[in-house]
């Protein structure tokens, strides 16, 4: 089914919507959320939550690449889920340091949020002129989070020319958010 | 500080949430690509068995209607050029050709970077094996597409180590989704590229249809 149709059954409240979702774009939401958490159960848990929250989303949100938007919400959720699981392992002084960062003022969500959006414009452009492979191995390593060996696979280059752009890539960034001072 | 710089890593990875969707739909259809060409799917052999099939089906009743009308006689000999397929000469002639084309008006140098391979149209494109320069076809049109579906269903003939060693050019065609294709390897699912012009060593002379298609578009 074409994402359009989805997304209409989606505006209709049909809860087929997500069935259809699943059997699209499920196997890959799986693997994106299994690079963070560590159990198929966690990842299981963390994709059914995307879809609660597409369902929530969608009206009045109409995303043109569904895949695409699905996918950022299981990686947030995921990364979420990750960052509590890692602090509950934590203990003894961290745990404390944890407590005492309570104590240090923090800049609110919106500015974190607004932070994150001006970092995304810059990472945006800074993927806008790269060709499309070494864009594709970009976004396949730091948002689908893919193994080296499977973005080789998907780019038709041997790993170790994987390793070498995606290391020229990475200073690449790294000159420009100095340049625009950002991290 | 290593505590900040991982910190502000975590900050970096929340920022690529922020990834403009058709990038990400971008990089899904490579390793949608990549996962189709390496599945064993039961029904590419079934789709090649079809299609011999009605090839062979179809060449039967060609041979019948013909010797049976006297148009077509075993004993006699046909002018090779006239034959659909036929295959070139040589790798030289083809090399020719290609050379032919670049210095066409067609034909517009671009670098490989710039070579678009997602837009959806199909083109040729052409390089020296001894330079960087690479010349880009206009968008190929359904008939001049349908002259290379031909192609591709053509065996060609296997070349020569020499033959091989010599050829002056490379020649791709690209298909607008992402995947690279070129008409001097045997057809088959390993020998399709994604999102780069791969390099290769020849191991088939095109046929007189390619010849034909790169008369067209010169």
């Amino acid at each position: 089914m074409e994402d359009v149709q989805i997304v209409s059954l989606y505006f209709e409240r049909n809860e087929s919507a997500i069935s259809e979702s699943d059997r699209k774009y499920g196997q890959i939401l799986r693997s994106l959320s299994l690079s963070y958490v560590s159990s198929r159960e966690d990842a299981e848990e963390c994709v059914s939550d995307t879809y609660l929250d597409a369902w929530n989303t969608i009206p009045p949100h109409r995303p043109t690449y569904l895949g695409a938007f699905l996918s950022k919400i299981t990686r947030r959720i995921s990364i979420d889920r990750f960052r509590r699981d890692h602090r509950a392992k934590r203990g003894g002084a961290q745990n404390l340091a944890l407590e005492l960062t309570e104590c240090i003022p923090d800049p609110s969500s919106l500015v974190h949020e607004l932070e994150n959006r001006h970092l995304g414009e810059v990472i945006n452009a800074f993927l806008s002129e790269l060709p499309e492979h070494k864009r594709a191995m970009f976004v396949l390593r730091y948002f689908y989070a893919k193994q080296i060996s499977e973005i080789a696979r998907a780019t038709g280059q041997t790993e170790s020319s994987v390793k070498v752009t995606l290391h020229r890539m990475r200073e690449q960034l790294r000159h420009i958010l100095e340049k625009e001072d950002l991290l | 500080m290593k505590s900040s710089k991982l910190s502000q890593a975590h900050m970096l990875l929340d920022a690529m949430n922020e990834i403009d969707d058709r990038y990400l739909a971008e990089a899904l259809s490579f390793s949608n690509a990549a996962q189709s060409r390496h599945r064993p799917a039961l029904r590419v052999p079934v789709i090649r068995v079809l299609s011999g099939a009605a090839a062979l089906a179809a060449l039967l009743s060609l041979v019948i209607f013909g010797t049976s009308r006297g148009f077509l006689k075993f004993n006699g000999k046909q002018n090779p050029s006239e034959a659909v397929g036929e295959l070139i000469p040589s790798a030289q002639a083809l090399d020719g050709l290609l050379q032919e084309c670049t210095e066409s008006v067609s034909f517009t140098a671009l670098s490989a970077d710039a070579l678009p391979l997602f837009d959806g149209t199909v083109r040729l494109a052409i390089k020296s094996t001894d330079s960087d320069a690479l010349f880009v076809s206009r968008p190929l049109n359904a008939a001049e597409q349908a002259q290379l579906t031909l192609e591709f269903e053509q065996t060609g003939v296997p070349m020569t180590e020499s033959e091989t060693a010599d050829a002056d050019w490379a020649v791709w065609i690209t298909l607008g989704n992402g995947q690279v294709v070129t008409p001097c390897l045997t057809p088959s699912s390993g020998n399709v590229g994604m999102g780069e012009l791969f390099g290769y060593a020849s191991e088939r002379l095109p046929t007189k249809t390619f010849l034909n298609l790169l008369n067209t578009l010169k």
